[in-house]
């Protein structure tokens, strides 16, 4: 992405830092760039409403994912089985 | 109707988080919870000739973690004396504590709340598991795992506009899955 001029940007550039927006990694320029984009552009600001509300809600779920090693385990356990399946079948 | 098949191999990738998260908010402990899932593929694996393919696989799926879940709650249970509530103050001085100590936590969530999460919880990853799966998988450990930008690029081996654009199209994709689901 180019850095904005004077703060004009353009939509797609405008999702781009509103989505950098929704991990807290967009600059000070970029977020002011979206507040004066927004000013003027009403599908970006549906998109921002809209984006920052799936933010909250993925919060608010509070998912608890399983880390790659334990699904390794799993993988491993599982693999095990399958192919002692496959031999006895055979 | 299109009959539904299993497919082994890719049960991990595609349920496992479903699964775990089906099984922690039932059982409270990571490390359980992990066993479930893991008992579950296996016992999908044995009986999967039983699979007459009616319900998609992830239904069976649960179906099978339900009964794991009851299982695991009947076996702790079978040990007696556990649910009850044991006052076992001998002295003066202690007496009276043990009220203290049975007095609910205090989170600010009541049990709608907590089943109300769980549904959004579920329907959030049922709708990962629509879109495109290696954006999923990018979507996921970025939002939920918290990883950071370079960490996720370097996993997956991608330059940083790559990965916004792919986050881009996940959200959108999620938000309008989600629309439908849930709001």
């Amino acid at each position: 992405m180019q850095k904005p001029k004077f703060f004009i940007l353009n939509c797609s550039d405008a999702a781009n830092c509103c989505d950098k927006k929704e991990y807290n990694e967009a600059s000070i320029r970029e977020k002011t760039s979206i507040i004066i984009h927004n000013l003027f552009c009403k599908k970006c600001r549906d998109y921002s409403a809209k984006n920052s509300k799936l933010t909250q809600l993925i919060k608010k779920a509070r998912i608890k994912a399983c880390t790659s090693e334990e699904k390794r385990d799993i993988k491993e356990k599982l693999k095990q089985e399958i192919s002692k399946q496959g031999s006895s079948s055979s | 109707m299109p009959k539904h098949k299993l497919d082994p191999n890719k049960w991990v990738d595609k349920y496992a988080d479903y699964l775990f998260n089906y099984a922690i908010v039932r059982v409270n402990d990571r490390e359980i919870a992990n066993d479930l899932v893991s008992e579950t593929f296996l016992a999908g694996l044995n009986s999967k000739d039983n699979f007459l393919g009616k319900a998609s696989e992830r239904t069976w799926l649960i179906s099978i973690l339900k009964r794991k879940v009851i299982d695991y709650y009947r076996r702790i249970n079978s040990q007696k004396g556990k649910a009850e509530v044991r006052i076992n103050y001998s002295d003066d001085e202690n007496n009276g504590e043990w009220l203290e100590e049975q007095v609910a936590d205090d989170f600010d969530r009541s049990a709608e709340d907590e089943m109300e999460n769980e549904e959004l919880r579920l329907a959030i990853l049922e709708c990962l598991d629509e879109i495109n799966p290696k954006h999923a998988a990018i979507f996921k450990m970025k939002t939920i795992d918290g990883a950071d930008t370079e960490a996720v690029c370097n996993e997956f081996k991608i330059t940083p506009s790559n990965l916004w654009v792919i986050i881009h199209r996940a959200r959108t994709a999620l938000a309008t899955c989600l629309e439908k689901k849930w709001l």
